[in-house]
């Protein structure tokens, strides 16, 4: 049974402060726009929301989607699928220059699993946007990201069917060396873009399956705007509550790639056994549209997913100036580039993107980084490799601002971890104060482009309940 | 260590502490050695062999990456001159490396020099790369000397529920030191509140937490007691020298058993030279103490950590003025790092000059009152991963 086995949605730690961006343009933000922290970007979001697939380890394949890839030569998934400790005999895949590169993903992803090489492949997609100031795109996009493993068996969505439609068509582009994407004429893409488009496609995939819109439960749309979508929506008649994705897409905005897997996200968990839903993506001309029949999954997903509303409970608000510095719209602050060598990288890959110390077989003391002697029962050599966990407790702590930093202060911890090891490093996604006792967990981060090159490392954040 | 011979401090030299910016590197070395050897009376023929620290010599340039920086200047063409380099603890591993060659009968007249140029640069350009821009690419990104401290304060906070005033209580003794040593780099009185409210850099330390970058050289002459004596010379006897090096420079704040409440390597020196000395009670048994207070925190883990009070009462200490120089064990009469500055290669040397000065009566305003006729120098490198502790006394 060919599917969606797992869906999983991260969301950056901040909200753009509405009241500041009033003060500066007398622009309105209706959204609650999720703006990712400095040292973070499509790659470090879209392991995030990968690491929270329950069996991410399971996954042979992975295929990568985004318009905003930090590299426009070199292959993202590589790095995200070496992060996530997948073996080197993976297939991996990064789709990139259309917003509706999820579906693209999936659906080829579910070919890849058709030839039975593999038995699941991750598809992530993570978006940090860059759009001009005081611009509509500023007021609309959000950052984020989402993830889904497509299996063959335990599937909570098992796949029906889909239908493409690819055409050239300019509503928004964006050349190499243009610094803003670019947009066509509104009337005109408001009349023949996604609206039409996406209507054109889903009465195609209905009529191929002998199927009406009253037998669709869900429609979970990926669309630019909830205008757009309302109109997709009136043309077709569908029901309020079968389209969940308006009021999503009104409230948190548009996330490009990751869109889709939120919105899928959103939808499946208000859905039951049984149900077809509809999933449409759109980017730039290109519209996928994939059915898919909910199983008896879908109550156990429930259980063990919360809805995307409970996410903001400890997102904190982000000042206009702080957003702007962080994508580098203003110029705020030294940048420090640290030393860097791909050599040294790729000695330590294991310990650098997958946290692996030592531990002693004599003894049992955890080393991070490992060492070859054990300083505490003088063993040489005799160790084995230990994972260290992900979580642990503060041990103490300062805010240094002796450095530049883009959000500062610096926080730098020390972590006691559970079950033995500690680790000494930054703290990330917290403006509050952090206190001696406190729980945190690593998260993965950007770092630096020491080395001309994108250098990512972990950091430390207060531990949430919530997740996706 | 177990010193082979009876040696002997004759000479001690150190330019002014602070922003030397009418002087070179050259200059400072010629001006610390030439004091000394004045002090020793004794000129640069006289010099055997001689060792020179200098921590970072690759910050602008390539002065004091080598023995070459001391004999270039001071003319000890054809002389074995070394290098050392073990972080703050430098200027202490120049005098150890001095002393030991006099002991083991190689040499009769070594020179020890430590000599630091941090101001040709601005001093957020010189450490704050080093630390931040070098290194590992990944593994303790971040951090930062005053970040390294930062931590040890808060856990000491926590652990002993003490307020910040006490660290500040540290900066108003070190300033009120300083006004009364002419070559001191800092020259003012602080109040409490002033240093409190100063701008905050690694939390819970703010700007007058932190001992200034400094430029400064510091030279002493090393012989034999017994040469000492046919030379007629005025000396201190160096009764102990002690290093413990514990772990790297990053790795200690990775350590599970680092209790962030002090050094082990201080402990660890502090009793190897106690137990060489005979000495039971530090407190009644030394006149003073010159310590690493690198950050005001440093000083008060210091006490506690060169068992001069039991753990957790080193706030209690400076809390009820036991460290003032009228106090039960002046430490840093000098202003200490925090108001002489901290030339990073020279402080070490320079400490043992102080105490040799205090120990002979010509400390002027600072002068400590003399019981013993001994006091310890101690220095932290790395930081805080090697300590040197040096103890002189005089015959009386």
């Amino acid at each position: 049974m060919l599917g969606i086995s797992d869906i999983t949605v991260y969301l950056p730690h901040y909200y753009l402060d509405p009241v500041d961006l009033k003060r500066a343009w007398n622009a309105k933000l209706t959204i609650n726009k999720s703006v990712a922290n400095f040292d973070e970007d499509a790659i470090s979001m879209s392991v995030e929301s990968a690491r929270l697939l329950e069996k991410f380890d399971e996954a042979n394949g992975l295929i990568f989607c985004s318009t905003t890839s930090p590299y426009e030569l070199k292959q993202a998934s590589a790095v995200i699928s070496a992060v996530l400790d997948m073996n080197n005999n993976i297939i991996s895949i990064d789709i990139s220059n259309s917003y509706r590169g999820l579906t693209a993903g999936i659906i080829a992803g579910l070919g890849i699993l058709s030839l039975k090489r593999v038995n699941n492949i991750i598809v992530t997609s993570g978006e940090i946007f860059r759009a001009k100031p005081n611009t509509s795109a500023e007021r609309l996009l959000s950052d984020g990201a989402a993830s889904v493993m497509l299996s063959y068996d335990n599937v909570v969505l098992k796949y029906i069917d889909s239908v493409s439609m690819s055409s050239d068509f300019y509503d928004i582009w964006k050349k190499k060396d243009d610094v803003y994407p670019l947009e066509g004429d509104s009337a005109f893409v408001h009349k023949y873009g996604f609206s039409k488009m996406m209507t054109d496609s889903i009465k195609n995939i209905l009529k191929i399956n002998n199927l009406d819109v009253g037998n669709i439960s869900k429609f979970a749309i990926n669309a630019p705007d909830s205008r757009n979508l309302k109109q997709v929506k009136t043309k077709l008649g569908i029901a309020d509550k079968a389209m969940i994705s308006e009021k999503l897409i009104s409230t948190y905005g548009y996330f490009g790639t990751a869109g889709a897997g939120i919105v899928l996200y959103e939808t499946l968990l208000q859905s039951n056994q049984g149900d077809i839903l509809l999933l449409g993506n759109y980017g730039n001309g290109n519209c996928d549209v994939v059915l898919f029949r909910v199983t008896e999954c879908i109550n156990e997903f429930k259980k063990k997913k919360l809805s995307i509303e409970t996410f903001s409970n400890d997102i904190e608000i982000i000042s206009y100036y702080r957003y702007l510095s962080f994508r580098k719209l203003i110029d705020s602050c030294y940048e420090i580039v640290p030393f860097s060598s791909p050599l040294i990288l790729w000695k330590e890959i294991k310990q650098t993107l997958n946290l692996v110390g030592s531990k002693c077989n004599k003894c049992g003391a955890i080393f991070f980084p490992k060492k070859r002697v054990c300083s505490e029962c003088n063993a040489k050599d005799n160790y084995y490799d230990h994972k260290l966990p992900l979580t642990g407790t503060v041990f103490t702590y300062t805010q240094d601002s002796v450095g530049s930093s883009l959000n500062p202060p610096t926080q730098m911890v020390v972590v006691d971890l559970d079950g033995g090891g500690r680790f000494y490093g930054q703290l990330t996604d917290c403006d509050k104060n952090i206190n001696i006792g406190d729980r945190v967990e690593f998260t993965f981060r950007y770092f630096h482009k020491g080395g001309g090159y994108l250098n990512y490392f972990w950091k430390l954040k207060p531990s949430k309940v919530i997740r996706g | 260590m177990r010193i082979g011979k009876e040696l002997a401090v004759i000479g001690v030299g150190y330019t002014n502490f602070g922003d030397n910016f009418e002087m070179s590197y050259y200059d400072m070395v010629i001006n610390a050695t030439y004091d000394a050897l004045e002090d020793a009376g004794i000129t640069n023929d006289d010099i055997q062999a001689a060792w020179l620290s200098t921590v970072f010599p690759f910050a602008y340039g390539f002065e004091g990456n080598a023995g070459t920086s001391l004999s270039d200047p001071v003319n000890l063409f054809g002389k074995p001159v070394t290098r050392v380099g073990a972080c703050g603890a430098g200027g202490m591993e120049a005098f150890r490396n001095a002393a030991l060659a006099v002991s083991s009968g190689e040499y009769d007249i070594v020179l020890a020099v430590g000599c630091e140029k941090m101001r040709d640069v601005k001093p957020r350009e010189s450490l704050v790369v080093n630390s931040l821009e070098s290194g590992h690419p990944l593994l303790y990104k971040g951090r930062t000397a005053p970040g390294m401290f930062g931590l040890i304060a808060h856990r000491y906070m926590k652990t002993y529920n003490y307020p910040r005033d006490i660290f500040a209580k540290v900066a108003v003794k070190n300033h009120h030191n300083g006004v009364l040593n002419p070559k001191a780099a800092l020259q003012s009185e602080v109040t409490l509140e002033q240093v409190l409210n100063a701008p905050m850099i690694a939390s819970p330390l703010g700007l007058m937490d932190c001992a200034p970058a400094a430029d400064g050289a510091a030279a002493i002459v090393i012989t034999t007691v017994e040469n000492a004596k046919k030379m007629d010379r005025t000396f201190s006897r160096i009764d102990a020298i002690s290093v413990a090096v514990t772990e790297g420079y990053f790795s200690s704040q990775s350590n599970q058993k680092n209790d962030f409440l002090g050094f082990s390597s201080t402990r660890i020196a502090a009793r190897d030279v106690y137990k060489k000395t005979g000495i039971n009670n530090p407190v009644k048994e030394l006149d003073l103490v010159e310590c690493h207070d690198c950050f005001t925190v440093t000083e008060i883990i210091n006490y506690e950590d060169l068992f001069l009070c039991d753990p957790g009462l080193g706030g209690k200490m400076i809390d009820d003025g036991s460290t003032f120089i009228t106090g039960d064990i002046p430490v840093n009469p000098s202003g200490g790092l925090k108001s002489f500055g901290h030339p990073i290669g020279a402080t070490g040397v320079r400490m043992i000059a102080e105490i040799h000065n205090h120990l002979h009566e010509r400390a002027g305003k600072r002068q400590v009152e003399l019981n013993n006729y001994r006091g310890i120098a101690h220095t932290l490198g790395g930081p805080g991963s090697i300590a040197a502790i040096v103890m002189l006394s005089k015959d009386v």
